[in-house]
């Protein structure tokens, strides 16, 4: 599903990814963990398309097109999703609007029926329950005063509705208490079938108790050093990164 | 409409009309204050950034109401008994309210100088009137209006009030309102891109006055406005909310002045103002806190936004405060649309278009102090 080859990405004159490789199948959870600075979010804005990243080399092929050559929106409406590790307020616009109109550009684009006031709202409720959101938040702004746990369960709920192919979870699990944790673990877990691919990026195994990965990736100086299992992530608790310095 | 040609209309209008000696004398110095400040210029700070000589340089206008009303209005509801309303050209000389002008608000005495037409309304007191004014063109000239509308004791106005849209209209406006009355005024100036404006409004208020104004100022040549808010008594509020919205080479100045003379009142200024192609913006925020005036409140907030390189805006809050208890905010910005917003609309889908037009949206929304449905429906984005 996505194919990530030799990829060089910098930021002004900071190169940052050198030469990244990664290949995700239908249906496959990869979690990538490193130590800050790493490159981790770098690799999540790479692939959602963010402008400030300039990829310098290497391609990157998504369900057969090539992700590199489209737009943010339209790489979104093809099915990448960016949970971000810092989700943006936007006063005044309403959370319910932006999210229906995400969701209906998305159905344009992919040239399917846009759903009216009514038949959203019944897909918020349901959505709302599963994801035990608070509904008042959906009647703010986008992300306007909403705490740091909130604004990633806003993430988590933008994602359950607007079902992307493949998300991207950007350190989503931190400053989360356990309760929240494992409220964003049910809503990723319950999106998990067997078309749908996820990228973790997370500090903690913790987060991978609740969303078992099929594989483990160390991302150090911008590219991947080691991939595993979800035994990796456990080792890399106790050893932390000190070994990437010999 | 200056100097040579004045003096001809001028001359052609005293020679014709019927009207009062008091009325004729009036017309006369005003013409000649008028010819004695001249066209505003540069070095005025209300006109500093507006170029009155685009007015000598105006397309024609292209639409003419049918008939010779300057005004049409649509009583919404009841007209309350004993409302009074008169031609201003058939008040009596008491009943005129000498507008004090200078350099800046020449216009002013132009207006009374080439005088069409106007009405003074009172409307009395504990009564309640919900009306709409929409003001013509009726000619290919300048129509110059003047209007008072006296606002009884513990009466309440909602006033909506509109301007043609291919007009180029001169107006002065008075507004006094009694103790305890209440105001709602809705501006709409939503014109055409070659039309031109000219406002000049006074509001006084006496004690206990509440009034909300929200004001949709978008496009023209030049639309130009000077509002000057006196409060005489104490315990008044007044909160006016405006948006200014332009495109290609539109121009609009809208200038506040609010006179905090006593204690204990309260005054908000919000604008919002987007400029998009060569269009320009100028804002002047002005309030005086005088030395007596203890317990005012006074905020302002201007935030502007320029779509392209070309285009302009320049927004100055003042305060002057003479007293020491005051409560005072102001704050004023000039910026892009933020970008990172830009980009988190554009990730979860959304065209860059779509998502900037939603930005600007809730960008005015700040503006829609009456919080209605299709605000953004009556401005051209
Ligand atoms: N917008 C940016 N401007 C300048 N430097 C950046 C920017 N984004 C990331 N960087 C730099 O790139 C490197 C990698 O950052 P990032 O991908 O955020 O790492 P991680 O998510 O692994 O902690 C860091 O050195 C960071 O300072
Ligand atoms: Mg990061």
């Amino acid at each position: 599903m996505l194919n990530i080859k030799n990829i060089h990405a910098q930021v002004g004159d900071n190169k940052i990814l050198k030469g990244l490789n990664l290949e995700i199948k239908p249906g496959e959870v990869h979690a990538i963990m490193g130590p800050n600075g790493a490159g981790k979010s770098t690799l999540g804005n790479v692939l959602a398309g963010m402008e400030k990243v300039e990829v310098t080399q290497g391609s990157v092929d998504f369900l057969g097109k090539d992700l590199l050559d489209l737009e943010i929106e339209q790489r979104a409406a093809e099915g990448i999703f960016l949970a971000f590790q810092y989700p943006v307020e936007i006063p005044g616009v309403n959370n319910m609007y932006f999210l229906r109109a995400a969701l209906n550009a998305q159905r344009k684009y992919r040239g399917e029926k846009e759903m009216n006031s009514s038949e959203f709202l019944k897909l918020v409720r349901t959505k709302i329950k599963q994801m035990n959101m608070r509904d008042d938040l959906l009647r703010r702004p986008v992300n306007e005063g909403f705490s740091g746990g909130e604004k990633k369960r806003n993430e988590i709920f933008q994602m359950s509705i607007l079902e992307p192919k493949l998300a991207i979870l950007d350190e989503t699990d931190s400053g989360l208490d356990i309760d929240a944790l494992k409220i964003v673990a049910d809503g990723v877990n319950q999106l998990r079938d067997d078309n749908r691919s996820f990228i973790v990026i997370t500090h903690y195994q913790r987060l991978l108790d609740y969303i078992v990965p099929d594989y483990v990736h160390v991302l150090a100086d911008g590219k991947i050093v080691r991939s595993g299992d979800k035994s990796l992530a456990i080792e890399l608790e106790k050893t932390g990164y000190g070994w990437l310095e010999d | 409409m200056f100097k040579n040609p004045i003096n001809l209309a001028f001359e052609k209008l005293s020679g014709q009309l019927d009207e009062p000696k008091w009325l004729q004398q009036k017309r006369s110095d005003a013409l000649k204050k008028f010819q004695e400040y001249g066209l505003p210029t540069r070095k005025s700070e209300l006109w500093k950034y507006t170029n009155a000589k685009k007015l000598e340089k105006l397309e024609e206008v292209t639409d003419i109401a049918d008939g010779n009303d300057y005004f049409v209005f649509t009583i919404k509801g009841e007209l309350p008994q004993d409302t009074l309303m008169q031609n201003i050209l058939e008040i009596d000389e008491k009943s005129w309210k000498n507008i004090k002008t200078d350099k800046e608000r020449t216009f002013v005495e132009l207006n009374t100088t080439m005088l069409n037409g106007g009405f003074a309304l009172t409307i009395p007191k504990n009564s309640q009137l919900k009306l709409h004014i929409q003001y013509q063109q009726v000619s290919k000239d300048w129509e110059n209006i003047r209007t008072v509308i006296n606002v009884g004791e513990n009466a309440e106005l909602d006033l909506t009030e509109s301007y043609d849209y291919d007009c180029r209209i001169n107006h002065v406006s008075v507004i006094n309102m009694s103790t305890d009355s209440r105001l709602k005024l809705h501006s709409n100036k939503h014109l055409r891109k070659t039309a031109a404006l000219i406002h000049f409004a006074q509001i006084n208020c006496a004690q206990n006055v509440s009034i909300e104004q929200g004001t949709i100022n978008n496009n023209a040549a030049l639309s130009h406005s000077i509002t000057e808010v006196n409060f005489n008594g104490q315990h008044s509020e007044f909160e006016a909310a405006s948006v200014n919205v332009v495109h290609d080479s539109c121009h609009i100045s809208e200038n506040i002045l609010v006179n905090h003379k006593v204690q204990n009142c309260k005054s908000n200024v919000i604008k919002r103002s987007l400029a998009t192609d060569k269009a320009s913006v100028a804002l002047n925020a002005k309030a005086v806190v005088y030395k007596a005036a203890d317990g005012s409140d006074v905020a302002q907030s201007l935030k502007n936004i320029l779509l392209t390189d070309e285009a302009s805006i320049y927004s100055k809050p003042e305060l002057e405060i003479n007293t020491d208890d005051v409560i005072a905010a102001h704050g004023s910005t000039i910026g892009e649309l933020d970008e990172t917003s830009l980009t988190y609309l554009r990730s979860r889908g959304i065209p860059k278009e779509q998502a900037k037009f939603m930005l600007i949206e809730s960008f005015l929304q700040d503006a829609n102090i009456f919080k209605t449905e299709d605000f953004l429906d009556r401005i051209e984005l």
